[in-house]
């Protein structure tokens, strides 16, 4: 077959839906420095964008729409359908606002033309079912869902129903904003910036960078526009919008002519019956988000915590045998294969109080392990291993502090490092939470499996590293690493930021091997060593922040 | 912003169909790709007064729409990256290039549909109306996978030699 023949072949997959990852690599390869094949790609793509423009649903002409927009009806208080045209409102309304409702009269109305998988509220039930993860369960508080489902803190969540019957719970959409589920609520993940109320409550916050997050309920879709909102459905469908901060737009997008609305602080409408054209304006009475999240019980979660080490042993020099404290080893610290001691002892070195600890966490107080300059690395088994062959979410943190040295000729990268390997394949697939002497933190997993962060850390600060582990029976582990620094306040619940995260990966190791390494020189200090299945349970902040 | 808010929403309004054609171009999953849109939109609202009245606004919107397309690959699972980042900076680039003339492209395909049969457009209704899948048309007209794939592959590639007739013509086919 010749290479034109075979490119066409693979772009006809591709229409369909039907690409493997072999093909996708062997299209890149076709693609790759052939100016032609490339021009020929962008031609096809840009005809099937085309077509879908031309057969989504509705004929859209680009000179109609200024058009569509500028007839759209848009009120400017709830219940009084003023058209747009007419200029008497406009000294109500700001020319931000009127311009944000034009522009979501043409959102809503390009969603709704072009987005399939992103089904009007007519529709019962999502027409797309993705298997990849749209959303994180950050937080649940003596949750109860249907069907005896059992959710944890930390898990993804793909499309799906989510039957919340009682309790509270936090979301984060991988879009960027988060959501309090209050039980009973029943509802839909649609995407990773959209979701569908059937009914109860949800108090979203989204950041200006999650801005568009859409939650479609049976009387209306609202689209925010970086701010925080709480939508409640009753079981009659009756549905009720307010807004406590920044603004929000609504409307129905499958009647591209029916009003969107702009709702602003202090705002909020009642629909009640689904189908009623226009809300009645009601007075605003939700909690805020933080609100409900400091009633929720943020506690540490000490019940969730698998292994801890809090170093409480004698100060001075400790024999490895007799560091057998904490909880979930297997067995007392040892050196690490192929660690060199270079004459010194392999005890440990106990110290105190070298760390400056500001957060309301426990430990980093008392004793801790100390990493002098000839330190290399110590290790210590884990009662039960990590498994990254099986679905789970594991969190590990660690105190630490470092004075990184500068890298020297014909030595190692100066580093710091909490690793978990297998102690059957020592040098295979790991989690390595490394951070080296440029001070940008890094996920290394596997050879030419290295994750770098863009940010840089601060040198020679007490930090709290704390990692995350998403193992996957079948498809792929996702591993986040996150340094905070002595200026920054520990997230009572689990953050949208991590410092780095890795992709592509997929690991069945099974580790049971936890390393404290440190690499070239300079003094090191590790505290409070913590694995559990909660963000509650490594980052134990005393009081919700 | 220099301009006034209305024209501002003119230029975007006008944009979406080449802006859409390319995201889609850089992110071939329509559904990613319209998550990346409605991002994209947003942030040229809530950034308009970046925009430079007289400047290209395709060309300041594909510019967004990048950095837009590369945070979406940022959270994506990489299996599920078509593109390789090499491959994919030099697409954006020439695409950024097209987007000026993406919609002379659009008007051509509508000359051109309109000289196809109409059981081709049909076909292509089917096909590319929202929820649209090449098995749902093949289990509807009784016809394997395979055969609906390849007819919807020679159309497609009627409708290109097609566009590029036209376009060489300089007409709208």
């Amino acid at each position: 077959m010749s290479k034109r023949a075979e490119l066409g072949e693979l772009l006809r997959r591709l229409s369909d839906g039907d690409l493997s990852p072999e093909d996708a690599a062997r299209l890149n390869e076709l693609l790759h420095g052939d100016p032609v094949a490339c021009e020929r790609y962008l031609d096809h793509l840009t005809l099937e964008a085309h077509l879908r423009t031309e057969f989504g649903g509705q004929r859209l002409d680009p000179a109609a729409l200024p058009e569509f927009v500028r007839n759209a009806a848009a009120p400017p208080a709830p219940a009084q359908r003023v058209p747009l045209a007419a200029a008497r409102w406009l000294p109500y309304v700001t020319a931000a606002a009127v311009g944000a409702l034009l522009l979501l009269a043409g959102l809503l109305t390009w969603q709704a033309l072009h987005d399939p998988a992103a089904p009007s509220v007519a529709a019962e039930t999502p027409q797309r079912l993705d298997p990849a993860s749209v959303a994180t369960l950050l937080f649940a508080d003596d949750c109860q869902w249907a069907e005896q489902e059992k959710f944890v803190e930390g898990q993804r969540l793909a499309v799906r129903p989510l039957k919340l019957q009682r309790g509270l719970a936090v979301l984060r959409f991988d879009g960027g904003a988060a959501v309090v589920l209050q039980g009973p609520t029943d509802l839909d993940l649609l995407s990773r910036v959209s979701t569908r109320l059937t009914s109860g409550r949800l108090t979203v916050r989204a950041p200006e960078e999650a801005a568009g997050f859409t939650v479609r309920t049976p009387a209306s879709d609202v689209v925010d526009l970086g701010t925080e909102f709480c939508v409640a459905v009753e079981r009659n469908g009756a549905t009720e919008l307010q807004v406590l901060e920044g603004e929000v737009a609504y409307g129905k997008p499958e009647s591209p002519d029916d009003s969107v609305q702009l709702l602003r602080a202090g705002q909020g409408v009642r629909y009640d019956l689904p189908r009623q054209p226009s809300p009645r304006a009601v007075p605003v009475n939700a909690p805020r988000f933080a609100e409900l999240l400091s009633q929720a019980r943020t506690s540490p979660r000490e019940d969730l915590l698998l292994v801890h080490e809090p170093f409480h042993y004698p100060l001075g020099r400790v024999p490895l045998a007799e560091a057998n404290g904490g909880l979930g080893w297997g067995g007392p610290w040892r050196l690490s294969p192929g660690a060199k001691l270079n004459g010194a002892a392999p005890d440990l070195t106990i110290v105190e109080a070298k760390l400056k600890i500001n957060w309301p966490v426990r430990g980093g107080r008392g004793p801790m392990l100390e990493a002098p300059a000839d330190y290399q690395s110590r290790s210590r088994p884990l009662a039960e291993p990590i498994r990254l062959d099986q679905d789970g979410v594991y969190y590990i943190s660690v105190l630490t502090r470092w004075d990184a040295p500068a890298p020297a000729p014909n030595q190692p990268v100066p580093a710091i490092r909490m690793v978990l390997r297998s102690s059957s394949n020592f040098n295979g697939d790991r989690v390595m939470f490394n951070l080296p002497h440029f001070l940008r933190p890094q996920l290394d997993l596997r050879n030419g499996a290295i994750f770098t962060s863009p940010q840089t850390v601060a040198a020679n600060e007490t930090q709290f590293w704390v990692g995350k582990i998403v193992a996957r029976r079948q498809g792929e582990d996702e591993i986040f690493f996150r340094v905070y620094g002595e200026g920054e306040a520990l997230d009572s619940i689990e953050p949208a930021d991590w410092n780095v995260q890795s992709t592509g990966i997929q690991s069945d190791a099974q580790l049971d091997l936890l390393l404290l390494t440190k690499f070239a020189g300079g003094t090191c200090y590790w505290d409070e060593v913590r694995i559990g299945k909660s963000w509650r349970a490594v980052v134990p902040t005393e009081k919700a922040q | 912003m220099h301009e006034t808010k209305d024209e501002f929403i003119t230029h975007l309004t006008m944009a979406q169909p080449s802006l859409w054609a390319y995201v889609l171009s850089l992110l071939p999953d329509h559904v990613a790709a319209q998550d990346v849109l409605q991002e994209t939109n947003l942030t040229l609202w809530r950034k308009a007064g970046n925009f430079q009245p007289g400047t290209s606004f395709i060309a300041w919107a594909c510019q967004v729409a990048y950095f837009h397309v590369l945070s979406y690959r940022r959270r994506m699972r990489r299996d599920r990256l078509v593109l390789d980042d090499s491959v994919l900076a030099y697409l954006a680039e020439r695409q950024a290039e097209r987007a000026e003339t993406l919609d002379n492209r659009l008007a051509a395909l509508r000359g051109c549909l309109e000289k196809l049969p109409e059981a081709s457009r049909r076909l292509l209704q089917e096909r590319y109306a929202p929820g649209g899948s090449v098995k749902d048309l093949a289990e509807s007209d009784g016809r394997s996978v395979a055969a609906v794939s390849q007819v919807l592959y020679r159309i497609r590639e009627k409708l290109l030699s097609c566009i590029e007739t036209a376009q060489a013509a300089g007409g709208m086919a």
